[in-house]
């Protein structure tokens, strides 16, 4: 593949784009077919998956009853049996953890992730959103891809940024512009957002992120806990029968974008961001932090 | 510079690396030993807090970590804080490494929970990529802003991991 430019690409399929994921019975059956585009192929190198937060503590009741068998490109499955998917790592994908998909697989333009879910628990999986990760490929010259001056300095370097009033409810993604200063280029490597220390509900989040010309980076928007990763402060996590706290996420492990992506300075990025949190009674209207990590370029 | 992948530092012929943490807290750096849960804000750009690193050797700072300190009982930190704060940080050179305030538990406070199987502050440093070369005798500056806590004292603490950089025949 080394004449062709990776760009990284997140497949994202839930109850926007299937509503039979959004309630999944107990012991019911559903098949999947995620289609991939025709712009470009794609490969697979790690998934997460969630449902949503509930109601009473951050906790996303329920997600160690979800089992999954997936197929290549040829519709030959990845195991010949249903896996219950905390089997493969932590905490399903998310804060910073995905599950590594290794050998990658390859999808071609046009062609399905065959998906079976199955639910094995004695309650309903509410708002199944699986997010399948990787990269996209395309000739050289088809999408822009900027890349490092032939000598430059570089600093580790964070761009904080804010979603301000962002309302509880949002009616469609909320536009926000990241423009990189003009001192120097920025390496866009790995995100973290979240809001922990809210006195209100603040768990339905999701951001898309888009280059310059509003191609997207994702084929729906992601969940901030998948994308960004963060600490999980406030979060738990099925495990032994009741919940627990995560360890060990937060900014030692951000959510990671492979490949980088580089932005020349005074460049524009997108990063649209939605909100779904009516069904928390107390959530308010809330100012959500974003960080962009990464490395300033400084050509010399 | 050229291509090399991250984290794989190579010492330089001539010379030996030692891992090194420095590490800053009320006990060498009197602007840390305040209760921050005051609301203290040391976040104006010119009202930082000086690191001061040591004279010997070259530093080369490749990652850190923060934490709260929660109360001080005979000086034995047996508590620690959640990382309600925000903090940013300047290298030698007066290059901030951010943009802005950032959150700290989004920065460099990967430890959550605060308790695990019993033990302290789990999680591993957050690390600088590229790594930052620090001189001898380099200042670094912290910038911190808490808010106002009636229920706990804080005391901030920062812990940055890298390597001291020797010539052979110095050590």
């Amino acid at each position: 593949m080394k004449n062709y430019i990776e760009r990284h690409f997140d497949y994202v399929w839930g109850p926007d784009q299937d509503s039979r994921l959004a309630s999944v019975a107990p012991n019911e059956v559903i098949e999947l077919q995620i289609p991939i585009s025709a712009n470009a192929p794609f490969v697979l190198r790690s998934r997460a998956m969630r449902v949503s937060y509930g109601t009473g503590t951050k906790a996303q009741n329920n997600l160690n009853h979800l089992l999954l068998k997936w197929a290549n490109a040829d519709r030959k499955f990845q195991s010949q049996h249903f896996i219950r998917q905390n089997l493969l790592g932590p905490y399903w994908g998310q804060i910073g953890n995905p599950l590594p998909v290794y050998p990658e697989v390859f999808y071609p333009q046009q062609s399905h992730i065959l998906v079976n879910v199955l639910n094995d628990g004695a309650s309903a999986l509410v708002n199944v959103t699986l997010y399948f990760r990787g990269v996209e490929l395309y000739s050289v010259g088809a999408v822009k891809s900027y890349t490092y001056p032939p000598k430059f300095g570089c600093l580790p370097y964070v761009y904080p940024q804010v979603v301000t009033s962002l309302a509880v409810t949002t009616s469609g993604a909320v536009r926000n512009i990241f423009t990189v200063k003009t001192d120097a280029d920025f390496v866009l490597r790995g995100l973290q957002a979240g809001l922990p220390f809210s006195s209100t509900p603040v768990q339905e989040v999701f951001i898309q992120l888009k280059d310059e010309d509003e191609k997207p980076y994702s084929s729906a928007p992601v969940h901030a806990d998948v994308l960004c990763g963060n600490a999980g402060l406030g979060a738990i996590f099925p495990a032994n029968g009741t919940y627990i706290k995560p360890v060990g996420g937060g900014p030692a492990v951000p959510g990671l974008l492979f490949p980088e992506i580089y932005l020349p300075k005074n460049h524009i990025f997108y990063f649209d961001v939605t909100r779904s949190d009516a069904a928390y009674a107390e959530a308010t209207t809330v100012d959500y932090p974003i960080q962009f990590i990464g490395m300033k370029v400084f050509e010399k | 510079m050229i291509y090399r992948p991250q984290f794989a530092y190579v010492t330089p012929p001539g010379c030996r690396d030692v891992d090194f943490i420095y590490y800053f807290d009320g006990s060498n750096t009197p602007a840390l030993n305040q209760n921050f849960a005051t609301g203290l804000d040391y976040s104006a750009p010119t009202g930082g807090i000086p690191l001061t690193l040591e004279q010997d050797v070259p530093f080369f700072w490749r990652g850190l970590k923060v934490s709260l300190r929660a109360t001080l009982t005979n000086g034995d930190p047996d508590a620690y804080g959640e990382p309600n704060f925000t903090m940013r940080l300047m290298d030698n050179y007066f290059n901030f490494l951010s943009d802005d305030m950032v959150p700290a538990e989004q920065y460099g406070f990967p430890m959550n929970p605060l308790v695990f199987n019993g033990q302290l502050l789990t999680g591993n440093p957050v690390p600088l990529e590229p790594e930052i070369y620090c001189p001898p005798g380099g200042v670094l500056w912290l910038f911190l802003k808490f808010p106002v806590t009636a229920d706990i004292d804080y005391f901030p603490e920062l812990a940055l991991y890298g390597v001291k950089r020797f010539k052979e025949c110095v050590q």
